[in-house]
């Protein structure tokens, strides 16, 4: 099981300004081969492919990222019509299944 | 022999209602939008623009794509894009000298500003090309960033 999802939301006006760290090695499998100086496929892969982000169980973000996208991700999204006491969830998937989710309740 | 007592009942109203509950956590999941696949795996930009069927996409000044002049380390690179075009509904981004240029798909739906921030790997010194469509358009913006470490690993 990968760490959990952080997630800090702050207000501004109607407007939740949401940023996420997403605990996952973002494993591109590529390494530099000594010999070739060349960037070769050595170990698997292993990283998110699809996040999802919702308001108040609303989906409102759907991505699909490649394995070029930074180890441990972060994202920022910034959701409008919010207010104190709604819900913003986030949830993952990885290219072997494996997935994680957090939902948020806005101060 | 196969006489069931009540605790063999109690386990198998168990089982379904555990079973419930997994369809009910999975359901969600099969929901999610279906992968560009053919456009995730080119590994030449242009092919990749044309997957998304981006291929006729109008440069313009109306994509905000802050993206670092020089980045210290291509392992993580800063990113942020904020589209003023009305009617935003995706946005791509791409990064030219990637072994698949393709990095992110954020489809955007009601109630999300057209706005995301995100970290990303560089392969090497190369244009980031943001594609954004809106109004059933394809615009794009590009910026030129010179990572100073090389390598993409890990």
């Amino acid at each position: 099981m990968a760490d959990p999802i952080r997630m800090r939301i702050t207000l501004d006006g109607d407007i939740a300004i949401v940023k996420v760290l997403m605990p996952h090695p973002m494993e591109t499998g590529l390494r530099k081969d000594p010999k070739s100086d060349e960037m070769i496929e050595t170990v698997p892969r292993h990283f998110i492919e699809h996040v999802v982000a919702t308001h108040n169980g609303r989906t409102v973000l759907d991505a699909q990222w490649s394995r070029s996208v930074s180890k441990n991700p972060f994202l920022e999204f910034r959701v409008r019509g919010a207010k104190s006491g709604d819900t913003i969830g986030v949830s993952w998937q990885d290219n072997r299944g494996e997935s994680n989710a957090l939902e948020t309740v806005i101060k | 022999m196969n006489i069931r007592t009540p605790i063999d009942r109690a386990r198998r109203s168990l089982v379904r209602g555990v079973l419930a509950v997994m369809v009910a956590v999975l359901a969600p999941l099969k929901a999610w939008a279906a992968r560009n696949n053919v456009a995730f795996d080119t590994k030449l930009l242009e092919e990749g623009i044309a997957a998304i069927g981006a291929d006729g996409a109008i440069e313009t000044d109306r994509i905000v794509f802050k993206a670092p002049d020089i980045a210290e380390n291509s392992a993580i690179v800063h990113l942020e894009i904020q589209s003023l075009l009305p009617q935003t509904a995706t946005i791509w981004l791409f990064a030219e000298k990637n072994p698949q240029p393709l990095v992110a798909q954020f489809d955007l739906l009601p109630g999300l500003e057209p706005y995301v921030a995100v970290r990303i790997k560089m392969a090497d010194s190369a244009f980031l090309r943001v594609v954004v469509k809106a109004a059933d358009r394809f615009y794009f913006v590009r910026r030129e960033t010179k990572v100073t470490i090389g390598g993409c690993a890990g």
